[in-house]
């Protein structure tokens, strides 16, 4: 049996939540071209943002509840497949998400 | 595809109803994309273990589908702090009291002490968890609606940071409190000496009210122990009024005295209540108010029973309360608690 060094314990946890914020901005980012959950999955993982589906369907279903995402169900290879992608107030909210981001990383990079 | 159907179903089942089919079509698509993408990387159909593996993954169905609900507790995180508070309160006077139960019971009944220990063990909680439960689950209930009312007015939302209490040091006796203490003592133990002057009573017509035998009979028999104890509690009460800091010794102290209080008021209510009420002894002797007797005797043998009663709950409480107080002043340490000079002491003052 092996046990992770204490310090491993807390820094995972600080890490998650610090994905964790980024992960709306990643998502709302990804889906300036429309996707449907699986390849959306890939697209982040491939850039280093991995997702599982438990967080990412969820995550999904909030930000189109708060009409930032329009879906729909479509038959794609003869199955049927949601594709989301971001709706005209969910362009307008990424924008200033990411100006938001932008500064924060600023603001970061003067304290750093 | 057996095992995927039977997953689905499995969280179908702790969805929230109207998005059910909807959440489970999604849900199902993305599994098959994921066995589709790995069998086309092996160039097979994935096995059973692997596809046992995609599923433990994705964890219990029923924490699979808790992420698609609503966050939901019955008790949040403003009022949990509040609502532990309240059971930890609770909980101390409640042992307190069924300690002090069984010990009495173990005192006093011959037939308790002939019993097994298994015997013993269930006459002693007979009552214990079902009172506890009722009580624990009185207390949940009253957060819980305070939580549906949190969460509809927000009440906790309003506040005024000028309506907080002002900074207290816990180490700290009010010099009102000691004041208010040396008093009651003081007043007590001249009426302990002395009580027909105080409790005897003449009406006008000439009618009395006298103290029974039975008060006479117990006060005979508890008037040096009762004595000492106002004297011991006045004693510390002067003490607490000249140096206002508590200490461990001086908490187990207060802490003493308030087990001899609790222990004399059951010895009291214990020994005394039978003949209290069937002779009605108390105001036997006050003839010339006929009909108001009997009813004015029930009134004081109600009034007695419930304060004694009540002294005995209250000492119980307080008796726990400052067991508490000298375990904690003995891990913090005497020093922290008490000013560093004179000068801090007046300044606090």
């Amino acid at each position: 049996m092996t046990h992770s060094p204490d310090s491993t314990v807390p820094f995972e946890h600080l890490r998650l939540e610090l994905r964790r914020g980024s992960l709306v901005l990643a998502v709302l980012a990804a889906l300036r071209s429309e996707r449907y959950g699986y390849t959306l999955r890939r697209v982040l993982a491939d850039q280093g943002m991995e997702i599982d589906e438990g967080t990412l369907y969820p995550l999904l279903r909030r930000l189109e509840s708060q009409g930032l995402l329009d879906s729909e169900w479509r038959e794609e290879d003869k199955r049927s497949k949601r594709f989301y992608k971001l709706s005209p107030t969910g362009k307008q909210t990424l924008k200033l998400l990411l100006a938001e981001w932008r500064s924060i990383n600023n603001s970061l990079d003067g304290i750093l | 595809m057996d095992l995927v159907d039977r997953y689905l179903q499995a969280v179908k089942l702790w969805l929230p109803a109207r998005q059910r089919e909807d959440i489970a079509a999604e849900l199902r698509e993305d599994i098959r994309s994921e066995i589709e993408e790995m069998e086309n990387g092996l160039g097979r159909p994935l096995e059973a273990a692997e596809l046992e593996a995609i599923l433990k993954r994705r964890g219990r169905p029923i924490a699979a589908a808790s992420r698609f609900g609503p966050q939901r507790s019955l008790i949040g995180p403003t009022l949990f702090p509040i609502y532990a508070t309240a059971l930890k309160a609770l909980a101390v006077p409640f042992i307190v009291l069924w300690l002090v139960r069984w010990a009495y019971l173990f005192a006093t009944s011959a037939a308790v002490r002939a019993e097994s220990p298994v015997a013993w063990v269930a006459h002693a909680s007979a009552g214990f968890w079902s009172t506890a439960l009722l009580l624990f689950g009185g207390v949940t209930l009253l957060f819980a609606g305070l939580e549906v009312a949190q969460s509809r007015t927000h009440f906790l939302e309003k506040w005024n940071p000028r309506d907080l209490t002002p900074v207290r040091n816990a180490g700290r006796i009010q010099r009102s409190s000691s004041v208010t203490d040396l008093a009651l003592q003081v007043a007590f133990a001249f009426w302990w000496v002395r009580p027909r002057a105080f409790i005897s009573l003449e009406s006008p017509q000439g009618a009395a009210l006298s103290p029974g035998e039975t008060w006479r009979h117990l006060h005979g028999a508890l008037f040096l122990p009762v004595l000492l104890l106002s004297l011991v509690m006045a004693g510390l009460a002067l003490v607490n009024l000249v140096r206002p800091y508590w200490t461990p010794l001086r908490a187990m102290a207060r802490a003493a005295t308030h087990w001899a209080t609790a222990l004399i008021a059951s010895t009291v209510l214990a020994q005394g209540w039978r003949n209290f009420y069937t002779e009605s002894q108390w105001l036997k002797h006050g003839a010339g108010w006929p009909g108001v007797n009997g009813f004015a005797t029930t009134v004081a043998d109600v009034v007695i029973y419930v304060t004694l009663a009540s002294i005995g709950i209250g000492a119980s409480v307080a008796f726990a309360v400052q067991v508490v107080r000298a375990i904690r002043l003995r891990q913090r340490g005497r020093t922290e608690l008490r000013p560093a000079s004179r000068a801090t002491e007046a300044f606090c003052l």
